[in-house]
């Protein structure tokens, strides 16, 4: 605005109208600009301007615009709270003019009542003449503003009998009685404050505060609720909510009644939240100042929780990094380190996971729990509580990796130098727990430890399954499991079977028949058991020949053909070719002829009996004359299949002979398909046990011919034999298979493709054999996979190293191989954006792998808040 | 063995479902559970005949127990988690320090 308009409305504002000489009368401009200024809220030069007019004027007319423009102002001041100014311009006007009382007799006792005196406004209601809208305005403005009932009850400006001081008594009576001893429920009724009454929010109150005492927190919230959010009474409501645990803000004065009234819980709370805020902020400073304020409340308002808050704080405040030294300072001394701090420690450790040493950290403060635990009589010393603690320790090292965990393990002996610094200032019933159990022999980095204490501690039969499994796939002491399972738990079967099938591998057949007829008596009906008998007299007889000592044989012999098992199926073929052997040996020709027609009759196939003997004279080692053996085709693969089955079934070592291979993948690859899908499939697993990948997937492309209810099991034999740079496939073939291996419920089918994914497929993407693929989707991979007849001997041009006929293959797998990095990291790199991925494919594998943890660290290495082994100053104080 | 399993919350800890102290035995433990079973029976009170038989899921079965006992403990709660449960004295002050709330003008 220019600086004339400024002039010019400066002017305009103080302006009195031109001055009419003489004119003894208000003018219509002059109301106009009254109007005008009032309009604009500027109600100072309203009444500027109405008094110059009266002055001027000095007519009733004049007179009433001037108390007009008093009035307006100073309801605007009472408006804006303003109840200081409002107030002085009241006692100036109602001295100037009486006749504003009138008018503005109803300001006074509302500011009155603002600064807590309702008496004024109580005066109006005595006013019978007043209008209902009036009556019940007033009433509300009472209901908002009376903070104190008694005020209202000794207010004699209305009768003693007046509804609102019986009712204001009523309720001041009450609120002394609540506040002062627990009341009967009785006693609070209040008849005399009805429903609609001003001071209904008070009884509410009443019963609220009545209930607060009584820990009644439920009924209490009920009657808060039921407070006008208005009501002058409703003031308490944030803090009987904050006395009862919940969070709110609080006037000074409120914090004043909660530290009376509350026992210390807000002002313990406070100091808790105010150490949370800190830690959480990692502000180290305040967190230290506000850990010892808390402290010091607690002693102060909850002496009993004093040891259970160091032990948080002690934690929580390692937790966010703070050095051990300056807590335990704060702190007034060392936190108790008993089991439930180890326990808080433990868990700190376990969510920490900055680092590897972490878990060995999380396992080591267990140990400790462990052993105050026992101390302090948590629970016994052997029993299921110790053994789950030592399974979730168990499950803590799982977390590392295998091929990582013995690095970290050394790591951690090498650098640990145990809890001994937190002992120190410790009670003696703390302290003696670690004399009372020697050095730490750090069994807790051993899966096998662990497991072998849960096991001595709660002999169930879960943990030692789990201890064997773990014994088996690691190829150690799974016979020294076994054993101890055995003799923990006489009666379980899968330690004996263990033991059995362990002295059948060493070929210690005697003890393994020992074995079985344990297991027999243990439960006869298992299905290995009931395989176990004929497999091993069949072992223990074929030893005997080997030996060529026939006549050692005999009693086995003879008591596989009394077996009623040994009739089923092929196996009396295996039996005759078996004594076919014998007498060969024992010089019995005509009996050794008699076997072999048996075992012709018995396989009803010249190629398959040819085969079985074929076979028995192997295991045999047969060195006597041969007999004459012909191996047609087409018939070949279906007798070698019936073999292979008879072999798995009974124990019968098996083996495809050079002689018969090519005849063998000629067939499988022809026209004519084999129909046996069981001979096939026994026959694909022993070619995928030998090795033998191209047979394998011969075999499979005979399975897929047969009827659908064989596809699953041809699918995985077709995955298996797949070479390495064949993974898509593999994946798909996979996960048809599972598919329909789930369809079809064939529960062993699908555990042997989990397995065969676990073991060989490491790096597998299991992203696409993961997805449940749909009947079209498998159709069609059928479909396509049996137009793919032969095996891919030669991988692809791109997957093959090349410096002669083209640039070296650049994709993940070869890289890995030529630079002796993991190919997982390879395909991380592929996932870069591209000119990042050329730096990195230019660096050497130590250069890589540094790269590559910079990037997933965020930057350069920074410094990390733990990167060493902890020392005292770690340990939480 | 501590008489709550730290980590319940209060209404939730098994012992004070089926109201049993720290040391009671599984005969203990199974007849307040067939106490509650007959005052709360599942045709009726469906909601707390789980609660009951969840809390005596949790007490008869001892690695069950220590499990709940070893993760219930959350190092990353708040401190002011302490205070859940724990029962503070209620002092009666007389009116005046209540009114002094409600006659405090706004700031």
């Amino acid at each position: 605005m220019s600086l004339r308009n400024k002039k010019k409305n400066l002017d305009t504002r103080h302006a009195m109208p031109p001055e009419v000489k003489g004119t003894a009368e208000v003018e219509p401009r002059e109301r106009a600009l009254l109007e005008r200024l009032r309009s604009e809220r500027r109600f100072v030069d309203a009444v500027n301007v109405a008094v110059g007019i009266h002055q001027r004027v000095r007519s009733a007319a004049s007179e009433e615009l001037r108390r007009d423009a008093w009035e307006a102002h100073i309801r605007w001041l009472v408006g804006r709270e303003a109840d200081r100014e409002a107030l002085a311009r009241l006692n100036i006007v109602q001295a100037l003019d009486p006749a504003m009382r009138e008018r503005l007799k109803d300001v006074a006792p509302l500011l009155e009542a603002r600064n807590g005196g309702v008496e004024g406004l109580m005066g109006l209601l005595a006013d019978d003449g007043a209008d209902p809208a009036k009556r019940a305005s007033i009433e509300a403005r009472i209901r908002r503003e009376a903070g104190d009932p008694a005020r209202i009850a000794a207010c004699d400006v209305l009768p003693a009998e007046h509804p609102l001081r019986v009712a204001a008594a009523a309720v001041a009576r009450a609120l002394d009685a609540v506040t002062r001893g627990p009341v009967a429920a009785e006693s609070l009724a209040l008849p005399e404050v009805s429903r609609s009454s001003p001071l209904a929010p008070w009884k509410m109150m009443v019963r609220a505060i009545a209930a607060f005492y009584a820990q009644d927190d439920a009924l209490c919230e009920k009657y808060l609720s039921a407070v006008e959010p208005t009501a002058a009474a409703s003031r308490l409501c944030p803090a009987l909510r904050a006395m009862m645990g919940q969070k709110a803000k609080l006037t000074p004065a409120a914090l004043t009644l909660a530290a009376q009234a509350d026992g210390g819980r807000v002002a313990l709370g406070q100091a808790l939240a105010a150490v949370d805020a800190a830690l959480e902020r990692r502000d180290h400073k305040s967190a230290l100042f506000k850990i010892s304020r808390a402290v010091a409340a607690c002693k102060m308002h909850r002496p009993k929780l004093v040891v259970a808050l160091k032990q948080r704080m002690s934690v929580g405040a390692m937790l966010a990094g703070l050095r051990a030294g300056q807590v335990a300072q704060a702190l007034g001394g060392p936190s108790l380190k008993n089991a439930s701090f180890w326990r808080m420690l433990a868990r700190a450790h376990e969510e920490d996971r900055a680092g590897p040493l972490d878990v060995p950290l999380a396992a080591s403060a267990w140990n400790e729990f462990l052993k105050h635990a026992v101390h302090e009589r948590w629970f016994p010393a052997q029993g299921p509580e110790i053994a789950t603690v030592y399974l979730h320790m168990l499950e803590l090292l799982r977390r590392i990796p295998q091929d990582e965990q013995e690095g970290v393990a050394r790591s951690f002996h090498a650098g640990f130098t145990g809890w001994r610094e937190s002992y120190k200032g410790q009670p003696p019933e703390v302290r003696d727990v670690t004399a009372l159990t020697g050095r730490d022999d750090f069994y807790y980095l051993s899966p096998d430890g662990l497991l072998e204490r849960a096991c001595a501690a709660d002999p169930r039969g879960e943990n030692f399954e789990a201890w064997l499994k773990r014994a088996k796939d690691n190829g150690e002491r799974g016979d020294e499991v076994a054993a101890q399972w055995a003799a923990a738990r006489p009666l379980d079967i899968p330690p004996v079977l263990h033991l059995m099938q362990s002295a059948e591998r060493r070929s210690a057949f005697r003890k393994a028949f020992r074995l079985m007829e344990q297991a027999e008596l243990l439960d006869g009906l298992n299905p290995d058991v009931r395989k176990a008998r004929l497999r091993l007299l069949v072992s223990m007889a074929l030893r005997h020949l080997r030996q060529m000592k026939a006549r050692l044989a005999e009693p086995e012999l003879a008591q596989i053909e009394a077996l009623p098992q040994a009739q089923q199926g092929d196996r009396p073929a295996l039996v005759a070719g078996l004594r076919w052997v014998y007498w060969t040996l024992c010089g019995g020709t005509a009996q050794a002829a008699a076997a072999r027609l048996a075992l012709g009759k018995q396989m009803d196939d010249h190629t398959a009996a040819d085969c079985l003997l074929l076979m028995v004279l192997a295991a045999c080692e047969f060195k006597g004359s041969m007999p004459e053996l012909q191996f047609k085709s087409p018939g070949l693969a279906g007798a070698l299949g019936r073999v292979c089955a008879l072999g798995e079934d009974t124990g019968l070592p098996v083996e495809i002979p050079d002689a018969l291979s090519k005849q063998l993948m000629r067939e499988l690859l022809g026209k004519e398909p084999a129909r046996d899908g069981t001979g096939l499939a026994a026959l694909g697993a022993l070619a995928i046990r030998g090795e033998d990948f191209a047979l394998a997937y011969a075999v499979s492309v005979a399975g897929l011919k047969l009827a659908d209810e064989w596809r699953a099991e041809f699918l995985f034999l077709r995955a298996q034999a797949m070479p390495v740079w064949s993974e898509e496939r593999q994946a798909l073939c996979a996960a048809a298979a599972s598919e329909l291996a789930r369809r079809q419920r064939n529960l062993d089918l699908l555990r042997r493709i989990g397995k065969w994914r676990e073991e060989e497929f490491m790096w597998f993407d299991h992203t696409r054999a993961d997805v449940a693929m749909t009947t079209p989707e498998i159709n069609e991979l059928v479909a396509k996979e049996r137009t793919n007849r032969g095996y891919p001997a030669k991988p692809p041009r791109s997957w093959m190293e090349s410096s002669d006929d083209g640039p070296l293959c650049d994709c993940a797998a070869c890289r890995a191989n030529r630079r002796g990095t993991p190919r997982e990291l390879e395909e991380l790199v592929d996932s870069m954006p591209p000119e990042l991925a050329k730096v990195l494919k230019g660096l050497g594998p130590e250069e890589l792998m540094r790269a590559m943890e910079e990037i997933a660290g965020g930057g350069p290495p920074k410094r990390r808040r733990r990167p060493r082994m902890p020392d005292d100053e770690d340990i939480p104080f | 063995m501590t008489n709550h399993i730290p980590g319940a919350a209060p209404n939730d800890d098994p012992r004070a479902v089926l109201e049993v102290c720290a040391d009671a035995g599984d005969e203990e433990i199974r007849a307040a559970y067939l106490r509650k079973v007959k005052e709360y029976p599942p045709d009726r009170s469906p909601a707390e005949f789980e609660r009951i038989r969840d809390a005596y899921d949790m007490l008869r079965d001892p690695r069950r127990r220590t499990r709940s006992m070893l993760l219930g403990v959350d190092p990353r709660k708040p401190l002011t988690g302490l205070l859940d449960g724990v029962e503070f004295e209620r002092r009666f002050t007389g009116p005046d320090a209540w009114l002094a709330v409600t006659r405090e003008k706004k700031a």
